[in-house]
């Protein structure tokens, strides 16, 4: 047993980590810090499945997980958690069994519930991270204005198509979401038209930012929109100054 | 005597589904005059070509378009602000929302 504070890992453990321990910047130290944080995503569809997929494999200690939606057959060109004998249950039942499948070491937990002003705050104020796996500008302001009071890291993904973006909000210390879009535009009448390889690029570069969030690795994309084209296969970083009047986290909130 | 004839050259990308609709990748802008923000440029654009679903103006009046200038996102509200000046990089990008 390797001991750190109230952090304990079995050998069997370590083996499981073996390969990303070995990274110089990364070492047991961030294994420790990974483990002790929890980490909440909010859907579990396309963007979801891949987010909860890494940090279930990386070693986080706690993944908490919300959708309210049940499988259904058109979620399965993206949507990688599920298969179809899924099709019909609730998502969040289903993920907590594989997920707790691919890493019984990592508590997975899950609500089907729909994020709501009500109770948004009950969910983020237990996070030490929030991962936006949404769809619906409606919401992702709702926990962007959450985690802007209680100062949880926030990261924001989305996709359309094949392009998709990503930004990453420490509340105060940069722009959050509401700097960026102030309200959200009006809902989507169409049915969102996107490919499964969209989503894995732009969940797995929103798990990326949380591992680099939760272990203080590298430096996060705090002030910038990344813009993903996949079609033209360009990545393209947009600088976002922090808003002083945003109504979320402005100076006269 | 003071003459005039100051023009600009602006450079506007379009991204994914605006540059579907928009038929090309980027346009080179000759303007003249020299006190014109994002908004007039929209209005140019929008004379330029008819979309799908309304214009251009339109689209950014939905809140359905990012805009950067010059590699950074203008704010929604400040695009008034914003005088555009010459040679400046206009991108213009849908906003993706599904998950």
């Amino acid at each position: 047993m390797l001991s750190e504070g109230e952090v304990v890992f079995t050998p069997e453990e370590l083996e499981r980590y073996d390969r990303q321990i070995r990274i110089p910047e990364f070492g047991i130290e961030a294994q420790v810090r990974l483990k002790r944080k929890r980490a909440l995503i909010i859907g579990i569809g396309g963007l979801g499945s891949i987010i909860s997929i890494y940090l279930t494999r990386a070693g986080v200690g706690k993944l908490l997980l919300i959708d309210r939606d049940k499988v259904s057959i058109t979620d399965l060109n993206r949507q990688i958690l599920y298969t179809h004998e899924d099709v019909g249950k609730y998502k969040v039942k289903v993920a907590i069994k594989k997920l707790s499948e691919m890493n019984p070491y990592v508590d997975v937990d899950g609500v089907s519930d729909e994020v709501n002003e009500n109770n948004v705050d009950d969910y983020v104020r237990e996070a030490d991270i929030v991962i936006d796996g949404l769809d619906s500008f409606k919401t992702r302001l709702i926990v962007n204005d959450s985690c802007v009071r209680f100062k949880r890291p926030f990261i924001h993904g989305a996709v359309n198509g094949f392009n998709g973006q990503v930004m990453t909000i420490m509340p105060l210390k940069g722009p959050c979401l509401r700097c960026l879009i102030p309200k959200e535009p009006p809902e989507e009448k169409h049915i969102v038209p996107v490919i499964g390889v969209t989503p894995a690029i732009i969940g797995t570069i929103e798990a990326l930012e949380a591992i680099k969030i939760m272990t203080g690795l590298g430096e996060p994309l705090v002030g910038y929109l990344l813009v993903v084209n996949g079609l033209h296969g360009y990545f393209r970083k947009f600088k976002i100054a922090r808003k002083p009047n945003c109504p979320a986290c402005g100076e006269k909130r | 005597m003071i003459v005039n004839d100051s023009s600009m050259r602006l450079y506007v990308r379009f991204y994914a589904r605006i540059k579907e609709e928009m038929g090309r990748e980027a346009v080179n802008l000759n303007v003249k005059g020299n006190a014109m923000n994002i908004i007039d440029l929209l209005r140019i654009l929008s004379k330029d070509k008819k979309m799908r679903k309304g214009t251009l103006i339109d689209y950014y009046l939905q809140g359905k378009l990012l805009i950067a200038v010059n590699e950074e996102i203008i704010r929604r509200n400040e695009e008034g602000k914003l005088i555009l000046k010459d040679g400046d990089i206009i991108d213009i990008m849908p906003l993706p929302s599904g998950g």
